[in-house]
C-alpha cells in the first residue's frame, strides 16, 4: 500500500510549482506515492456552498478512488484537504450517512482513507529528524515567516491537534530544514481569500498587512502552503502596491519549494521561475551568505588548529632540548 | 421492639409527589411498627416535639424519619431522639426527597418507591444497637498553611485568643499576593501600608511561630491530633545569624529571575524578595548561583558581616503535632502566555499581565513606581486593558469568573492616569463589569466619569506589533464595529487559578478539591470554612477566587471556628467505626494496607498471636477495611452487615 496523492485543480495549473516541488520533495525523502486514479473535483466552494450531500459525495468519490492506492491520502492544497477531511470525518462517523452518500455515487465507498495536509503529513510520517538529516543546502541565512492562513488550522474539530492561534507545524519543518524562521503574530490572519474578486480593496488591505507584518518580523520572504494565499500575496503583490502606494517586493514561496531547496533540489526542480515576485536573487544571496559564513568558520578553525599544532611542536622541541 | 415511623411532607418538596399519608398508613402494617404519622415539617420545632412525645407515650425504642438526605438533617434528628430519651444511634433516616420526590413526577410510582425506601429503613432499624461516643484529648496548637493575608489574619485572630499557631510559608517571606500589590480598591490605600504591620505582628506575637521557606511533607492523624512533617527548605543561609542587611544581594554577581516581581526585572542569585519582607532573611537560588553551578565565587560568604552563609545546609524535616489545620494557600494567576497565542504568547514586550503591572506601579517595585514600556523604557501615552484573560473563557478551560479583575483593572486604569497624567489615553475592553462589593460600583463610575477611562464592551481578537506600537484589534459590541487601537502598553487582566501544587497538598491533607484545583468547602452556604475532613479549615482564595475584604472576612470566620473547636479539652468521636473480631482474624494485614487513616494496628493477644486491632480514635468509619477483609471479621458499628442484607431482602422479597 502506498500514499495516495491528490493534486486537485489548483496544483494542476495555477500553482504547478507547488505540485512539482511537492512531488520532488516526497521523492527525495523516499516517500512512495501514487496519484489518485481518475480523481475529480474535491467539492470545493461552489458545491459546498450550495448542497451538502453533493459536496460530500464529490469528496467521497476521491476517497473511494484513493482507497485503491492506500489508506492515507495527501492533499497539498488546503482547500482540497478541508473538503476531503470533512467528508472523511462525517462518513466514517456515521454508517447512515455513508449509505446516503453511496446512493449518489456510481460505485460505493467502503474504505477508511485518512486525509492529511502537507505539513501534518511531513511531521507525522517523515519527521523532523529525517528532514534535518537530509539537508544538503545551508539555508540558515534565509529569513522567513511561515504563513498558515485559515484552512490549515481551523476548525479544530477537523484539523485535530493544530493550535489555531499559533500553529507550529510549518515552523518545525522549516527549522528542521535549517531555515531562519522568525516569530510573528500574524500566522493565521485573513489574506482576503476569494473576497479579492468581488471586493478587491478588502483583499489589498488585508494582504498588504501580512506583507508589512512579515517585514516587521525581520523576514525577507513568506512561506505558504495554500494556492489561494499564494495568489493573493504573490500574484497580486503589484496590485497591492498600486492600491496602497507601497513598494513591497516580498517573495512568496511554497513550503515544498523551500524544503526542496534545503534538500538539494535546484531552482528548476522547484520551479522558482513560476513565482511572480522573483525569489531567485534572494535565495541565491542567502545561499552565498551561508557559504561565506561557513568558509570563514572553516578558515578560523584551520587557523586555530594550525596555531595549536605549532604550540605543541614548540612544546615538543622545548621538552627535547 | 417498638418502632415509630415519621413521614415528612417537607412542605410540598415531598408531599407534591409522594402521598405521605398513604406511606405513613402503610407503615403501620409493618412488623414492630407501633406508631406512624405524617408531619408537615419534621425538622421544625413542632415536628421534633411530635417525635419526642411519641417516644414517651408509645415507648418507642427505634425511630425512623422518612424525609431528606442524612447529609441535611441526620445530626438534627439524632439530637432530637437523644433529648427524647433514646440512644441517638437507634435512629434511622429514609431519604424520600433527594432519592425520590425530587426526581420523579408520577405520584403513584413515587409513592410506591417511597414505601420501598421506608420499609428498607425499618428493616435496618430493627438491627440497630445503642452506640456510645468516645472522647479524645485535644492538642491546642494550630497549623496555618500559607502566609498570605488569609493566613496572617487567621493566625493573628487565633493567637490573640490564646492558641499557639505555626505559620508554614513556602516563600522566604510571608505576605503572599497582597504584598505584591500597589494600591487596593476601592479606597486606593496602599497595600503594603495595611499589610506589613500585620506581617510584623505575626513575627512578634508570642503565640505565633513563623516557618518561612518551608513546605508540608506529610500529614497523618485526625481532628485534635494531627502529626505533620514540615520540610524546612535549605536557604543556604543560617537564618539565626542573617540580619537582612542585603549586602550579599548587592555584591552577588549572578542574575536570577525574580518571581516576586513576576519577571519584570531580574534579581540576584542570593535574594530578599522586598524591603519589608518578614522574616527579612536571604536565600540562595542554587540553580543560578555561580558557586553551585560553576564551583567558584563565594562572594556572599566573603561580604556577609554575620558569617551567615552556609553552602552545606540541607533540607530539614521537622515533625510537629497540631489539633487543627487552616489551609490558606492562596492563588496563582492564569499563565496566559501558554494559552492566549492571539495575544502574542508573551513575545510582545509591551503586553504584560495585571500582576506585573502592580509591580510596575509599586514604589518598591523594580522601576520605583514609574510606568514604562518594556520595549524602550518610555512612558506610555496610550494604555489598553483587556479583561477576562483566563476567566469566563471556556476555550481555555476557565469558565468561572475570577471576581477581582473588573475591580483591579478599574483601579489600575485610575492609577495609570495618576502616574502618567490625565492626558494619557486609557481604554478597558470588558465583557460585563462585576462590581458588587461595598463602594465598588461607585468606584467604577468614578473611574469612568472623573478619570475619563474609556470602557469598550467587547473582546480583543488580536495583538500585534506595528511601527513600535502594539496594535489592539477587537470589537465594540455596543456599536457593532471593529475597533483598532495603537497602544503603547497592553495590560491583560489575567484571572485567578488555584495555587500551583494545590491538588498535591489536598491529597496530603485528604481534603477534596474541584476540577480547577480550588479546595471544596463542607457546604457552599452553611459550612463555608470547614472542609469535609474534620479539623481542617479553609481561608482565602484557595477555596475560590476572592478579593481582600472577602478573604479577611473568611479568615476571621475560620479562626472563630478553630477557636470554637479547640475550646473543648476533649472531643467526642463518632462511635460508628470499624471493629475487629479477633477470634476470626487471620492476620493477613490487608486492613492495614488499605486504611487511608492508618487506623488498624497489629496487637498482641493474650495467647501471644498478633491480630488486627482498630484504634478507635483514629478510625473515621469509611468502611474500606470492612469490604477488604477476606474473612469478614471486621464490621462497622451502626452499619451491621445483617442490617444491609435485611434491607436488600426487604426490597427484593417483600
Amino acid at each position: 500500500m502506498s500514499l495516495a496523492y491528490y493534486p486537485g485543480c489548483s496544483l494542476r495549473h495555477s500553482s504547478a510549482e507547488f505540485d512539482r516541488s511537492t512531488r520532488r520533495v516526497l521523492a527525495v525523502l523516499g516517500v512512495e506515492y501514487e496519484d489518485v486514479p481518475d480523481w475529480t473535483c474535491c467539492g470545493s466552494t461552489p458545491a459546498h456552498m450550495m448542497d451538502h450531500l453533493l459536496a460530500q459525495a464529490l469528496a467521497a468519490r476521491n476517497l473511494r478512488q484513493a482507497s485503491e492506492v492506500g489508506d492515507e491520502l495527501l492533499a497539498p492544497c488546503p482547500s482540497c484537504y478541508q473538503r476531503e477531511k470533512n467528508a472523511e470525518i462525517e462518513i466514517h462517523k456515521s454508517d447512515e450517512f455513508r449509505a446516503e452518500v453511496n446512493e449518489v455515487l456510481d460505485k460505493p465507498y467502503t474504505g477508511h482513507v485518512v486525509v492529511y495536509a502537507l505539513p501534518e503529513f511531513l511531521i507525522k510520517f517523515v519527521g523532523e529528524e529525517k528532514i534535518a538529516s537530509s539537508v544538503k543546502t545551508d539555508l540558515s541565512q534565509l529569513r522567513v515567516v511561515p504563513y498558515y492562513g485559515c484552512l490549515l488550522g481551523r476548525p479544530s474539530e477537523l484539523t485535530g491537534e493544530c493550535d489555531n492561534e499559533q500553529p507550529m507545524m510549518m515552523d518545525l519543518i522549516l527549522q528542521a530544514a535549517g531555515v531562519d524562521v522568525k516569530w510573528w503574530n500574524y500566522k493565521t490572519e485573513c489574506c482576503g481569500a476569494s473576497v479579492g474578486m468581488p471586493k478587491m480593496e478588502i483583499q489589498r488591505r488585508l494582504s498588504g498587512k501580512i506583507l508589512d507584518q512579515a517585514l516587521a518580523a525581520g523576514a525577507d520572504a513568506i512561506v505558504v502552503c495554500c494556492p489561494l494565499c499564494h495568489v493573493n500575496l504573490d500574484l497580486k503583490q503589484a496590485q497591492i502596491n498600486h492600491y496602497l502606494g507601497t513598494n513591497y517586493e516580498v517573495p512568496i514561496l511554497y513550503l515544498s519549494q523551500v524544503l526542496g531547496l534545503a534538500l538539494g533540489l535546484s531552482a528548476d526542480d522547484v520551479m522558482l521561475n513560476k513565482n511572480v515576485v522573483d525569489p531567485e536573487p534572494l535565495v541565491k544571496k542567502a545561499i552565498a551568505a551561508a557559504e561565506a559564513i561557513s568558509a570563514e568558520e572553516q578558515r578560523k578553525a584551520a587557523e586555530k588548529a594550525a596555531k595549536s599544532a605549532a604550540r605543541e611542536k614548540a612544546a615538543d622541541v622545548e621538552a627535547k632540548s | 421492639m417498638r418502632i415509630g415511623v415519621f413521614v415528612c411532607h417537607c412542605g410540598t418538596n415531598i408531599a407534591a409527589t409522594v402521598d405521605v399519608a398513604d406511606v405513613a398508613q402503610r407503615a403501620l402494617s409493618l412488623k414492630d411498627v407501633v406508631h406512624a404519622e405524617n408531619i408537615m415539617y419534621t425538622c421544625a420545632e413542632p415536628g421534633q416535639a411530635a417525635i419526642q412525645t411519641a417516644i414517651r407515650e408509645k415507648k418507642l425504642d427505634r425511630v425512623v424519619v422518612a424525609a431528606c438526605s442524612p447529609h441535611m438533617h441526620e445530626v438534627t434528628f439524632r439530637r432530637c431522639v437523644e433529648s427524647g430519651g433514646l440512644n441517638p444511634y437507634l435512629f434511622e433516616m429514609a431519604n424520600i426527597r433527594e432519592h425520590c420526590s425530587w426526581i420523579h413526577t408520577d405520584i403513584p410510582v413515587a409513592t410506591d418507591k417511597a414505601w420501598d425506601i421506608v420499609r428498607m429503613a425499618v428493616a435496618k432499624a430493627r438491627q440497630l444497637e445503642p452506640l456510645y461516643a468516645n472522647e479524645v484529648e485535644v492538642n491546642k496548637d494550630v497549623l496555618v498553611i500559607g502566609g498570605g493575608v488569609a493566613g496572617i489574619q487567621a493566625a493573628l485572630d487565633m493567637a490573640d485568643a490564646g492558641l499557639m499557631v505555626t505559620i508554614v510559608e513556602k516563600e522566604t517571606t510571608i505576605g503572599g499576593v497582597m504584598a505584591k500589590l500597589d494600591k487596593t480598591f476601592p479606597t486606593i490605600d496602599c497595600s503594603a501600608c495595611i499589610l506589613t504591620p500585620r506581617m510584623v505582628d505575626c513575627a512578634q506575637h508570642e503565640n505565633i511561630e513563623l516557618m518561612a521557606y518551608s513546605e508540608i511533607d506529610k500529614v497523618t492523624g485526625y481532628v485534635g491530633n494531627f502529626t505533620v512533617d514540615i520540610r524546612k527548605k535549605a536557604s543556604k543561609v543560617d537564618w539565626t545569624k542573617c540580619i537582612g542587611c542585603e549586602i550579599c544581594v548587592q555584591k552577588c554577581p549572578s542574575k536570577a529571575p525574580d518571581s516576586f516581581n513576576v519577571g519584570l526585572a531580574p534579581t540576584k542569585a542570593i535574594y530578599i524578595p522586598f524591603p519589608q519582607a518578614v522574616p527579612k532573611r536571604a536565600a540562595i537560588q542554587t540553580e543560578y548561583c555561580r558557586w553551585f553551578t560553576q564551583g567558584k565565587c563565594r562572594v556572599c560568604e566573603r561580604v556577609c558581616p554575620a558569617g551567615a552563609i552556609d553552602y552545606e545546609q540541607q533540607d530539614e524535616i521537622v515533625q510537629k503535632q497540631f489539633g487543627a489545620i487552616v489551609v490558606a494557600t492562596g492563588l496563582d494567576t492564569f499563565p496566559w502566555e501558554e494559552r492566549y497565542h492571539e495575544y502574542g504568547s508573551g513575545k510582545i514586550p509591551d503586553v504584560i499581565s495585571g500582576i506585573q503591572y502592580e509591580r510596575m506601579l509599586n514604589a518598591s517595585g523594580p522601576f520605583g513606581g514609574h510606568v514604562r514600556r518594556l520595549s524602550n523604557g518610555e512612558e506610555p501615552r496610550t494604555v489598553v486593558f483587556i479583561q477576562c484573560v483566563g476567566s469566563r473563557d471556556e476555550s481555555v478551560g476557565r469558565p468561572y469568573c475570577s471576581s477581582v479583575c473588573c475591580m483591579y483593572t478599574a483601579k489600575q486604569s485610575l492609577l495609570t492616569k495618576d502616574h502618567c497624567g490625565m492626558d494619557t489615553e486609557v481604554f478597558v475592553f470588558y465583557i460585563d463589569i462585576r462590581a458588587t462589593g461595598k463602594g465598588y460600583e461607585e468606584f467604577i463610575k468614578r473611574v469612568q466619569t472623573e478619570f475619563g477611562v474609556k470602557y469598550i464592551r467587547g473582546r480583543v481578537s488580536k495583538l500585534y506589533e506595528e511601527n513600535g506600537k502594539v496594535m489592539v484589534r477587537g470589537s465594540d459590541t455596543l456599536l457593532g464595529q471593529q475597533v483598532e487601537i495603537a497602544a503603547d502598553l497592553v495590560v491583560l487582566a489575567s484571572g485567578i487559578t488555584a495555587a500551583e501544587g494545590a491538588a498535591e497538598l489536598a491529597q496530603k491533607l485528604n481534603i477534596s478539591y474541584d476540577e480547577f484545583g480550588f479546595f471544596k468547602e463542607g457546604h457552599p452556604k452553611l459550612r463555608p470554612v470547614e472542609t469535609n475532613t474534620a479539623g481542617i479549615f479553609l481561608a482565602g482564595a484557595c477555596q475560590a477566587p476572592k478579593d481582600i475584604p472577602a478573604t479577611v472576612a473568611q479568615a476571621s470566620g475560620t479562626a472563630s471556628k478553630v477557636i470554637g473547636l479547640l475550646a473543648k479539652d476533649k472531643l467526642k468521636t463518632s462511635p460508628m467505626i470499624a471493629v475487629v473480631d479477633q477470634n476470626r482474624c487471620v492476620s493477613c494485614w490487608k486492613c492495614i494496607e488499605v486504611c487511608p487513616f492508618s487506623a488498624p494496628e497489629r496487637q498482641q493477644t493474650r495467647s501471644g498471636e498478633e491480630k488486627s486491632h482498630v484504634i478507635e480514635t483514629v478510625c473515621q468509619g469509611c468502611g474500606v477495611c470492612v469490604a477488604t477483609c477476606p474473612v469478614n471479621c471486621i464490621s462497622l458499628k451502626g452499619f451491621p452487615t445483617d442490617a444491609l442484607l435485611d434491607q436488600i431482602e426487604e426490597l427484593l422479597l417483600a
